[in-house]
């Protein structure tokens, strides 16, 4: 099975929202369709999921378009979309009937469902009495009960605290396992990070960046240093030709050409009897590639 | 279809548990009770409060009236007692001719006395009945009956003529109509009674349908309804579901209503000297107010449908519904005014039209007789419109329903639609 999206198009009157994208997801596993705010991303999957009409390309999923009487997807929507006042595990039974599953098996799922979101105790009470993160458990719940193929979060941590993040991220690796295809949009790029295998970076609905995320960050090289360190490395690093200095919390982070200069400078500070922490040379994070391929010359 | 039964059952079973469906049924039945019971209650205890009156004045003389009386024809000299025998509940005073205009400026000043001027016209009797206001004193028609009992009783004795004749004589003669075609003049109560229902019926349900996609816009769960299901399964299932809920209440309050009026109103009872005439409600008749009801109301529901729709926030729903609450209140007058004359062209074409005929049917049937063919021509107009308006709703709704930002007007609503036609909507 594999979701294929080629030379896909929208406008939106004289706005261009999507320009010619392409991509495919072709093992299980989470794929990070990521972007700024606008850049496409709700778009692209709202045409996945044929409620907004392309006006060109096309969509597949196992050689047929995506409908939700073909295909057993999920979708988690961006924001919050439940009854407000109606019981949670009222809304849940009515979305599982849509979706055609027997009363019975409706209800031991959403039981055991919202035993794992860790939130039974809100099964009887109306979604408007929900705080914004509990809400988004009981629509995640909604986008997974029906037990899909392919599914579709639209920002699934935006809104939780760090605790229930870990939750959704637990919840999330089981589906992995599960063999699920989950296609993930988000700005979060740390989260993310950790469970995307292929990605595509959109910017004002074109594609900047597209492809396996390690191979991506494979390509940018080891050319990130990470030093802590209590002495002052900046003018060391001037000393080796460093310039691309950065003091954080965290400590500085250097951009280098090549790791010969990390070592050269890891050997001046170490002449020097400097206190050091940490040090530490890597590919760049998404966050980083994100910000250099999204935020460029806006 | 399982969709459709899962849309139709949800929405049933959520709006019928609602407080506000629950309290408006009860309140209108409470209403349509209080409407038979009270003035059958008033109708009923008249005739006790009479009696009451009679008593009253025999224990409290100081709260009677006094009606006096000038006779300037010699002829009830005699019969005085027998005025006040028949006048129960008035003390009757004879005066003479010289005092009336005093006692008029008495009776206009304080008004708690009546005067009855008798005097010969044209040599028959001929009465002037004074009182401050109308219909506070004594009945004219009961004045006038006495005085002539009176003087055909004593013309009578006069020319010899036996108590037994005279007595007959004096009897009144009932007239019972009896109207063998459908009654126009009883008719028409049912009729402004079925019209007025069916409007509210179908507005308020409407409106319903409207408020309910709208809520479902506004919070979101939209999204997750379009792409679970087809947009033309919620669109119809929600019209559905709410309009047997409709049919239901509708059903409750007229059920409440018959048994309610055969429990407390006497079979001779009238409104105003009208006999309410319900001879017009057949079994035909019925069938045909439930037809209407569910055609007149899937119209306008899914037109409202569309409405809801057009909305990205609860509040702008209002101003939205204003063109519809338009045609809908344009179509009810133009109804409403056509059934006084049932067979009037106007209320022909109010027949056919399809956004009038809802209300001007149903009320026409009951008032006169409809050829069968205007029936099978209106129900059709009416069948190949909400098609017609159905596809075009479905249509409309599908695009609608994901647009959010500024209301769309229907102008660039149905522009849009072109253009963007969405793959799912059929």
């Amino acid at each position: 099975m594999s979701l294929q999206v080629r030379n896909v198009s929208k406008k939106f009157g004289e706005k261009l929202a999507v320009n010619d994208i392409s991509f495919e997801v072709s093992e299980p596993g989470v794929f990070g369709l990521l972007g700024t705010n606008g850049a496409g991303k709700t778009t692209t999957i709202r045409m996945i999921l044929n409620i907004v009409k392309k006006d060109s390309g096309s969509i597949m999923w196992d050689n047929k378009p995506v409908e939700s009487q073909i295909t057993n997807f999920g979708y988690l929507p961006e924001e919050r979309g439940l009854y407000p006042k109606v019981k949670v595990t009222e809304q849940l039974m009515y979305f599982a009937s849509l979706r055609r599953i027997s009363a019975a098996k409706a209800k031991k799922d959403i039981s055991y469902w919202l035993e794992r979101m860790e939130a039974s105790q809100y099964a009887n009470m109306a979604a408007e009495k929900l705080s914004k993160g509990n809400q988004q458990k009981i629509q995640f719940i909604a986008s997974i009960l029906h037990d899909p193929d392919l599914i579709f979060m639209d920002e699934p941590f935006s809104g939780l605290d760090p605790v229930n993040t870990e939750l959704f991220k637990g919840v999330i690796h089981e589906l992995i396992k599960k063999e699920k295809y989950i296609i993930m949009s988000s700005h979060q790029m740390s989260t993310v990070e950790e469970f995307c295998r292929d990605i595509v970076i959109l910017k004002n609905g074109n594609t900047v960046l597209n492809g396996d995320l390690k191979k991506i960050k494979h390509s940018y090289g080891r050319n990130n240093l990470l030093i802590n360190s209590e002495g002052d490395i900046i003018e060391l690093a001037a000393q080796e030709g460093i310039t691309k200095v950065n003091r954080t919390a965290a400590g500085y982070e250097i951009k280098i050409s090549n790791e010969e200069q990390a070592y050269k400078l890891l050997e001046k500070i170490l002449n020097k009897r400097l206190m050091l922490d940490k040090f530490e040379i890597r590919e760049p994070s998404l966050h980083e590639i994100f910000i250099e391929k999204a935020g460029e010359a806006k | 279809m399982k969709e459709f039964l899962e849309v139709f059952k949800y929405t049933f079973r959520e709006n019928a548990r609602k407080k506000s469906f629950i309290i408006s049924t009860v309140l209108i039945l409470v209403i349509v009770i209080a409407a038979m019971v009270i003035p059958a209650a008033i109708s009923k205890s008249k005739t006790g409060v009479n009696d009451n009156l009679n008593e009253q004045t025999q224990t409290d003389s100081s709260n009677i009236k006094t009606v006096y009386v000038v006779d300037k024809t010699g002829i009830f000299e005699q019969g005085i007692n027998e005025l006040q025998q028949q006048m129960s509940g008035f003390k009757l005073e004879k005066v003479t001719a010289d005092k009336e205009e005093g006692l008029k400026a008495q009776i206009k000043d304080k008004g708690e006395s009546y005067m009855i001027v008798v005097s010969l016209k044209d040599n028959i009797p001929n009465g002037e009945y004074f009182t401050k206001q109308y219909g506070s004193g004594p009945d004219p028609d009961m004045i006038s009956k006495v005085f002539k009992n009176i003087y055909v009783t004593t013309m009578l004795k006069g020319e010899n003529v036996s108590e037994d004749v005279i007595t007959k004589t004096l009897a009144d003669l009932n007239v019972n109509v009896n109207e063998l075609g459908n009654s126009k003049v009883g008719g028409y109560i049912s009729s402004i009674f079925i019209v007025i229902i069916l409007f509210f019926a179908i507005y308020f349900y409407g409106y319903g349908v409207s408020m309910s996609v709208a809520s479902e816009k506004t919070s979101r769960v939209m999204e997750l309804l379009i792409t679970s299901v087809k947009p033309s399964r919620i669109i119809i299932g929600k019209t559905a579901g709410m309009g047997a809920l409709g049919l239901i209440q509708l059903a409750l309050i007229i059920g409440v209503g018959a048994l309610t009026y055969n429990t407390v109103f006497p079979s001779d009872f009238t409104i105003g000297g009208m006999k309410l005439d319900l001879s017009g409600f057949t079994p035909f008749t019925s069938a045909m107010v439930i037809i209407y009801f569910i055609l007149g109301y899937t119209l306008y529901a899914l037109m409202y449908a569309v409405v809801g729709a057009t909305v990205s926030k609860a509040e702008d729903v209002n101003s939205a519904m204003m063109p519809m609450s338009f045609i809908a209140l344009i179509a009810f007058y133009f109804s409403y005014g056509t059934f006084a004359v049932p067979n009037s062209t106007a209320a022909k074409v109010a027949s056919l039209i399809p956004f009038t005929s809802p209300f001007s049917v149903p009320s026409r049937l009951v008032t006169t007789d409809v050829p069968l063919w205007q029936i099978g021509l209106s129900l059709g107009i009416l069948l190949i419109t909400i098609v017609f308006v159905g596809m075009i709703s479905v249509k409309l709704y599908s695009y609608a329903v994901l647009h959010y930002g500024d209301r769309l007007k229907i102008g660039k609503l149905l522009q849009f639609s072109k253009e963007n036609k969405t793959v799912n909507s059929k």
